[in-house]
């Protein structure tokens, strides 16, 4: 980056701090600035133009140092802009790009990219046809992910949707897929965990960058944060690279934003946010997706996460951000406090363009599953009054608990598609028809730890094969025999 | 006659970003005096500003009673505040004369005055550094000399004149 000096003499234009307010600041002069322009003040702080008043211009300060009265502006006819570069995977960066883990200077060579550029254009879109593993069951069984999709995950505080996005991180990055987490706003204990369990799994070092603007940063530091993040994203992806980037969270993101529309007088809206909250998540969200490269064809998957409180989806951020979105993830609080990990409820949640990247057999299972759930419901409902239940319904509830418990899964656990396959081809193939849910759940445990010890390696092969159904659980009754060995001998 | 016109009369003479401050002084002390009836604060004011208001009232423009005059003042004040000024750096404290001169040619073609918001910083050697309502110029020795040490051919240039 040039100097104000440089900056000065190369574009002619300079203004001076008429006011300041937090990290709006009102510069008079600059007769040509325009919206989005990086401006330069002497002391090297930088800001971005806000928008343009008769006589003065409004300028959100990045850099909020030394700034003072009368201080000369210089415009850079440029976008902000941040360095990136293949070293910064691994790292902990801040929305400027500079490291935060004080483990010496990004190295590689740098290259700058605009935080704001345009989305791509719809001739370059592709379908959204790839199908993106998250390792967690019920996800992928029941609301499928593609590779390119914007999908909201969206619940109550502790909740655990947190983990459930890095478990989905670990499972990307294991496969190659560049993960970017953007912490916007949360408490520096929290960015801590979270690269505590990323860098706790050999695949993420690699593959995962933190973009982290804590709580106790300037608020236009962490507005900036999502915008640097899809800036690395699209270095990635313009490198040939799959990228999924993880927003934690939006609806914190809109409070800063609405810090700043309130600091500079605009007028409130609804909630006291301003009136274009809706297009800076939409626009910025819209970056996100499927596209045709002369490197292939590549996607930028984001995941946003909302924050509701006590289980109300209704809010005006959660809806805008329902509405931008190809779907939701809804982390259920009742969910939770029954025991259910993770807490989610497939019921409420939408997947729109997930289910297109399904093969039948999965598309066909997630039916079966979903009945088989609604109608265990339905029947608890009924149980709940202590009539004596038909045999069906007996049957029904036990089917329904025990698909509860499997896709039911910790923490530290991931599990791929042929195992998830597996686990129901043999429910459904009646293996744990006579045993309580208590016993399966032992044999789950057991089931996963044999397959962690590499004991079903020949299955993913076998199960690739499987168009239907009923040919899975064919295919899963053959093996049968060798699971009863590995589980109880 | 354009009220305007009349308060242009009082932009006479004047140059500088400064003497609009002081001008401003005199309209408040001025607009004060109106309401006071033994006051010796009107010695303080400069004849010229005085004359001025003389001139006007001679020709009937100055308003007689006590509110017509706080409004005229008050307008006068706004009209001078609207005024247009341009920063320059200059490395010397310059004479009238040159201000003048100075003032001349920057609003030479133009329709509205301009006043110079004027710095001295002997840093800049010679010559003035300009902005103009945020158009930014270096006409100062130092710039010229550093264009002329970034230029490739300078050093080429020197080493002729040695030889």
């Amino acid at each position: 980056m040039k100097t104000f000096k440089e900056y000065l003499e190369a574009n002619h234009e300079i203004g001076y701090i008429q006011s300041i307010v937090h990290s709006i600041v009102y510069v008079s002069g600059l007769p040509g600035a325009r919206p989005r322009e990086l401006v330069v003040a002497e002391g090297g702080q930088r800001g971005i133009v806000q928008a343009l008043l008769p006589d003065l211009v409004e300028v959100l300060m990045l850099d909020t140092h030394d700034l003072r009265n009368n201080l000369s502006v210089a415009r850079t006819t440029e976008s902000f802009t941040i360095p990136v570069s293949e070293g910064i995977l691994g790292r902990v960066v801040d929305p400027f790009g500079s490291p935060l883990d004080g483990a010496g200077p990004v190295i590689g060579e740098k290259e700058l990219r605009s935080v704001d550029p345009p989305a791509p254009p719809i001739s370059s879109r592709v379908k959204i046809n790839r199908s993106m593993e998250t390792g967690v069951q019920i996800v992928d069984l029941l609301v499928p992910l593609g590779y390119g999709q914007r999908e909201l995950v969206i619940g109550d505080k502790k909740t655990g949707k947190t983990i459930f996005l890095l478990q989905t991180i670990v499972s990307q990055a294991a496969k190659g897929v560049v993960c970017v987490y953007v912490s916007i706003g949360k408490r520096q204990n929290d960015i801590k965990a979270v690269q505590q369990y990323l860098w706790g799994w050999s695949g993420a070092t690699v593959n995962c960058v933190i973009v982290a603007a804590n709580s106790a940063e300037a608020a236009s530091k962490i507005w900036l944060a999502p915008f640097s993040g899809f800036a690395i994203a699209e270095y990635f992806r313009d490198k040939g690279r799959d990228v999924l980037i993880v927003f934690d969270d939006l609806v914190n993101h809109a409070k800063f934003y609405r810090e700043i529309s309130l600091l500079s007088k605009r007028t409130p809206g609804r909630s006291s946010y301003p009136g274009d909250i809706f297009n800076l998540h939409a626009s910025m969200l819209e970056r996100a997706g499927q596209i045709k490269t002369d490197k292939g064809v590549v996607s930028i998957t984001a995941l946003p996460v909302a924050e509701s409180f006590e289980g109300d989806i209704t809010g005006y951020i959660q809806t805008n951000l329902m509405s931008i979105t190809d779907g939701h993830i809804f982390f259920d609080i009742e969910r939770f406090r029954s025991g259910a990990r993770p807490a989610i409820n497939h019921a409420l949640s939408v997947s729109r363009v997930g289910n297109q990247t399904k093969t039948s057999l999965d598309k066909e299972l997630a039916q079966k599953l979903r009945e088989a759930l609604a109608r265990y419901e339905k029947d608890k409902a009924i149980a709940r009054f202590g009539v004596d239940l038909p045999e069906q319904t007996k049957e029904e509830i036990d089917l329904g608990e025990k698909i509860e418990l499997l896709l039911n899964q910790d923490t530290e656990t991931l599990i791929p598609r042929f195992l998830s396959l597996t686990i129901m081809g043999l429910l459904l193939g009646g293996f744990w028809k006579q045993k309580k849910v208590s016993q399966v759940k032992v044999d789950l445990i057991k089931l996963l730890q044999k397959f962690k010890e590499g004991k079903f390696s020949h299955l993913p092969e076998k199960i690739a094969a499987v168009k239907t159904l009923d040919e899975l659980t064919e295919v899963v009754k053959t093996e049968q025999e060798r699971v009863k060995e590995a589980l109880y001998e | 006659m354009d009220q305007a016109q009349n308060y242009e009369m009082f932009l006479d003479d004047l140059y500088t970003k400064e003497d609009l401050v002081k001008l401003l002084d005199d309209i408040k002390i001025a607009s004060e005096l109106s309401f006071k009836t033994d006051s010796t604060e009107g010695k303080n004011l400069p004849k010229e500003f005085l004359a001025k208001l003389l001139e006007l009232e001679k020709k009937g423009l100055f308003p007689s009673t006590v509110s017509q005059q706080a409004r005229f003042f008050q307008e006068l004040e706004n009209f001078i505040r609207k005024q247009k000024t341009v920063r320059i750096v200059f490395a010397f404290e310059p004479s009238k004369s040159f201000l003048k001169r100075v003032r001349d040619y920057l609003s030479e073609g133009k329709s509205e005055r301009i006043f110079l918001d004027l710095t001295v910083d002997p840093e800049i050697m010679g010559g003035f550094v300009l902005d103009n309502q945020g158009v930014y110029h270096d006409y100062s020795l130092v710039g010229e000399l550093n264009k002329a040490v970034e230029d490739k051919n300078f050093l080429k240039s020197l080493m002729v004149k040695v030889k």
